[in-house]
C-alpha cells in the first residue's frame, strides 16, 4: 500500500561502483525519491554530518573505509544511529553481514538484485509499504 | 723360487714373535754345542765333525737372523727343529752318549716344538727328539732292559712335559685367536659406528629443514644449520636449553611454537606433522611445517623427540594471495553482472516508465559493464594461458596508429571526465604483434590510465617510431605510484595502493600485459611519481625488422 501523502523520501547510495549508484538511483528515483550518492565511507560520513537521509544503501566491501567501519561509526553517534542502514552484500559474506545486524543495519540486499526488489525493500524499510 | 714356499705372511704378532723365540733357541743350543766341545776336557772327542756342525749352525743361523720373520712359513720350524735335533744328537754322542747330561737338551726342543707347533706339529718334532734320545740306550745298552726301561721313562717325562705345554698352548693361542678377532669386530663395529655417526651428522647439517631434538628433561640437545638458518637462533643459543626458556620475545611475548613443544605437553603429533605461526630471532612471524617423531634407546624407552621443519611462509603467502585473488576476481565479476543484470530488469520493470534518455544511459552501462566483463574474463584467461605455456600468438604486421585510435575510441565512450590525445602519425610503419593482443595491452594500460585518474585530466596515448622499433606509451594525469611500488606493478595479484581513492581491479591487467609484450618480442617499463601521473611504456619491433631490431629489444 502506497502513501501518496507522503514527502519524497531521501536515500542515500554508497558504493565504489559508479554504475551501481546509477542503478540504484534510476530505480528509486521514477520511485519519487531522491537520492544522494557517496563513493566510499569518508564521503558518506562526511556527507552525513550536513544531510540527513531517510535511509541508507551501504555497500559493504569497499577500498579505504568498508561498510563495516560506516556502521561502527555510525553506531557510535547518537545523532545518526537511528538511521536505518540497508546493507548491499554479496554471496559469501555471511561473517559481515552477521556483524552489520549487530551494529543495528535493517537488513540486507544480496548482489546482484533485482531492481522491483530493492525497491520494495527500501519502501518497506522507509514504512511506505508493508512487507 | 724354492725358498717362496716358505714364506707366508705372519699377521699375527703371536706368531712373529714366536719365530724370533725360535731363533734366539737356537742360538742357545749353538752356545750349548760350543760348550760341549770346550769344557769335557778329558773326553775323547773327534773334534772334525763338531767344528762342521758348528760352521753349518752358525751359517743357518745367519740366515734366519736376518731372514724377515714376518714372512716365515711354520713349516720352516720343522726344519730347524730337525736341523736342532740332529746337533743336540751330536752332541749327545761326543758326551758321552746314554751318559751325556746334554740329554736335557731334547726337553728344550720338545718344549719349544709344543709351544711353537699345533699338537701334530709338536708331535712330528718330538718323534724326531724321541729317535735321537733313543739311539744311544739302543745302541750301547746291548738291548739291556734297565737302560731301555730309562730311556722310555725319559721318553715318557718329556712327551709328558712337551704334551704339557702343547696343551697350554693351544689354549693360549686359541684365546689369543679369539681375543684378536673379536679385537677386530670391536674395532670393525666402533669404524661403522663413527662412520654411521659422521654419516649422519653431515646428512643433518646439510638437509635443508631445520632439524632439532629434545631430550626427556625437555632441554634440546641438537640443533642443525637449517633450524639455524630459519629461525636465527644459533646452536650456542638453543643447545643445553629448554626450547620454550629460549626462544621467548615474540611478537605476542610467548615462547615461539613449535619450540615450546615438549614430550609432556601432550602436543605429539602423528606423522604428518603439523603447521605453525612461529617467530625469527628478529621477531619476524615465520609459518612452518613441523612433523616430530619419538626417539626410542636400545630398550625400546622414549629418549625423546626428534622434530623436522620448513619454512612454508612463501607458501602460505602465495596460499593466502590465491584465496585473496579468488575472493577479488569474484566480486570484481559480480559488480558488472550486476549493473548488467540490474539495468536490464530496469528497463523491463513493468511498474515504471524511463524516459528515452534514461533509457539509453541505461543501455550505455549495459554495454560498458559487459566489455568490462569480456575485458576481465580475457586477462583471467590470459593468466591461465601464460601460466600453462598454451598462449598462441598470431604474429602479423598491424597497422599500430589503427590499433591506437580504436582502443581510444573504445575506452572515451567510456568516461566523460577525461580527454584523450592521441599521438600516431597515419604514416607509421606497421608493428609486428598479434593485433587482438596489443589491442588487449593497449586497452589494459588505457583503461588503468582512467581507473588511476578519478579526477579527469589528459591521458596521451603515443605510438612512434624508433628506427626498426615502435615505441607506444600511455600517459595519465592520476594518482601516480610510490616509487617503492613501481617495481611491483607488473607482478601478478599486485595493486598499488592508493589512497582515498577507490580503484577496482584483479591485479592480472598489468602482468597480462607483460606477458604479452614480451611473448611479441618487445619490452615494457613504467615511470611515475606520486601525484605526477604515470606513464607507460613498450616496445615491440616494427613489421619491416630484421634479427638486429630484436636483438636490439632483447638487450
Amino acid at each position: 500500500m502506497e502513501s501518496a501523502t507522503a514527502p519524497a523520501r531521501h536515500v542515500m547510495i554508497v558504493d565504489d561502483e559508479a554504475s551501481l549508484r546509477n542503478l540504484v538511483r534510476a530505480n528509486l528515483e521514477v520511485d519519487g525519491m531522491t537520492v544522494s550518492e557517496a563513493v566510499d565511507g569518508f564521503q558518506a560520513i562526511d556527507m552525513l554530518r550536513s544531510d540527513q537521509p531517510d535511509l541508507i544503501l551501504l555497500d559493504i566491501m569497499m577500498p579505504g573505509k568498508d561498510g563495516i567501519a560506516v556502521l561502527e561509526e555510525l553506531a557510535g553517534d547518537p545523532s545518526l544511529r537511528r538511521i536505518p542502514v540497508i546493507l548491499l552484500t554479496a554471496k559469501g559474506e555471511q561473517e559481515d553481514l552477521e556483524r552489520g545486524a549487530a551494529l543495528g543495519a535493517r537488513g540486507h540486499i544480496t548482489k546482484p538484485f533485482d531492481p522491483e526488489q530493492m525497491v520494495r525493500t527500501v519502501k518497506a524499510a522507509l514504512g511506505i509499504i508493508r512487507r | 723360487m724354492f725358498l717362496d714356499r716358505f714364506i707366508v705372511r705372519h699377521e699375527d704378532p703371536l706368531q712373529s714373535r714366536m719365530a724370533k723365540s725360535a731363533a734366539w733357541l737356537y742360538w742357545l743350543g749353538i752356545a750349548v754345542v760350543l760348550t760341549g766341545i770346550f769344557l769335557p776336557a778329558e773326553t775323547d772327542i773327534d773334534h772334525g765333525p763338531v767344528y762342521l756342525l758348528v760352521v753349518g749352525g752358525l751359517l743357518s743361523t745367519l740366515f734366519l737372523v736376518f731372514f724377515p720373520w714376518q714372512k716365515i712359513s711354520p713349516r720352516y720350524f720343522y726344519v730347524m727343529a730337525a736341523l736342532a735335533s740332529s746337533h743336540i744328537a751330536t752332541l749327545v754322542y761326543f758326551t758321552g752318549g746314554v751318559e751325556s747330561p746334554y740329554q736335557l737338551l731334547y726337553y728344550l726342543i720338545a718344549i719349544w716344538a709344543a709351544y711353537f707347533f699345533s699338537f701334530g706339529g709338536f708331535l712330528a718334532v718330538a718323534t724326531l727328539a724321541i729317535a735321537s734320545l733313543m739311539a744311544p740306550y739302543l745302541y750301547e745298552s746291548g738291548y739291556d732292559a734297565d737302560l731301555i726301561t730309562l730311556g722310555l721313562m725319559r721318553v715318557l717325562f718329556m712327551l709328558i712335559t712337551g704334551g704339557l705345554v702343547n696343551l697350554l698352548v693351544v689354549q693360549v693361542k686359541q684365546r689369543n685367536r679369539e681375543l684378536a678377532l673379536s679385537n677386530e669386530r670391536l674395532a670393525q663395529k666402533v669404524h661403522e659406528v663413527l662412520q654411521e655417526e659422521e654419516k649422519t651428522n653431515a646428512v643433518i647439517a646439510s638437509v635443508a629443514d631445520g632439524v632439532f631434538v629434545v631430550d626427556n628433561g625437555g632441554r634440546v640437545t641438537l640443533w642443525n644449520k637449517s633450524a639455524e638458518a630459519i629461525t636465527g637462533y644459533s646452536e650456542e643459543e638453543i643447545v643445553g636449553r629448554a626450547p620454550g626458556d629460549a626462544l621467548t620475545g615474540g611478537r605476542h611475548g610467548q615462547a615461539c611454537v613449535p619450540f615450546c613443544i615438549t614430550s609432556d605437553s601432550g602436543s605429539r603429533q602423528g606423522p604428518g606433522g603439523f603447521e605453525v605461526l612461529a617467530c625469527r630471532r628478529d621477531g619476524t612471524d615465520i609459518w612452518l611445517s613441523v612433523s616430530a617423531a619419538p626417539i626410542r634407546d636400545a630398550a625400546a624407552r622414549e629418549a625423546g623427540s626428534v622434530y623436522v621443519f620448513r619454512d612454508i611462509s612463501a607458501y602460505k603467502e602465495l596460499e593466502r594471495i590465491r584465496s585473496d585473488f579468488v575472493a577479488t576476481v569474484s566480486h570484481e565479476l559480480r559488480t558488472p553482472l550486476t549493473s548488467i543484470l540490474g539495468f536490464s530488469k530496469t528497463l523491463l520493470r513493468p511498474d515504471a516508465v524511463f524516459p528515452a534518455d534514461s533509457r539509453r544511459s541505461f543501455l550505455q552501462e549495459i554495454v560498458r559493464e559487459g566489455e568490462r566483463l569480456a575485458r576481465m574474463i580475457e586477462d583471467i584467461l590470459s593468466v591461465s594461458r601464460i601460466e600453462s605455456g598454451s598462449l598462441k600468438l598470431d604474429l602479423k604486421p598491424v597497422n599500430a596508429a589503427a590499433s591506437v585510435r580504436t582502443v581510444v575510441a573504445n575506452v572515451s565512450r567510456l568516461t566523460e571526465e577525461h580527454r584523450f590525445v592521441i599521438n600516431a602519425a597515419d604514416d607509421l610503419a606497421q608493428v609486428r604483434a598479434d593485433a587482438d593482443r596489443l589491442h588487449q595491452v593497449l586497452l589494459n594500460l588505457v583503461v588503468n590510465a582512467v581507473k588511476y585518474s578519478p579526477d579527469g585530466g589528459t591521458i596521451t596515448v603515443s605510438a612512434e617510431g624508433e628506427d626498426a622499433i615502435l615505441l607506444f606509451t600511455v600517459a595519465d594525469e592520476g594518482v601516480g605510484i610510490r616509487e617503492e611500488c613501481l617495481p611491483h606493478v607488473f607482478e601478478r595479484f599486485y595493486r598499488a595502493p592508493v589512497e582515498h581513492v577507490s580503484v577496482t581491479g584483479t591485479g592480472l591487467g598489468l602482468f597480462v600485459s607483460k606477458h604479452l609484450v614480451e611473448e611479441m618480442g618487445g619490452q615494457i617499463w613504467a615511470e611515475s611519481a606520486p601525484g605526477q601521473g604515470s606513464s607507460f611504456f613498450f616496445r615491440l619491433p616494427a613489421a619491416s625488422a630484421g634479427p638486429e631490431a630484436e636483438q636490439q629489444l632483447a638487450s
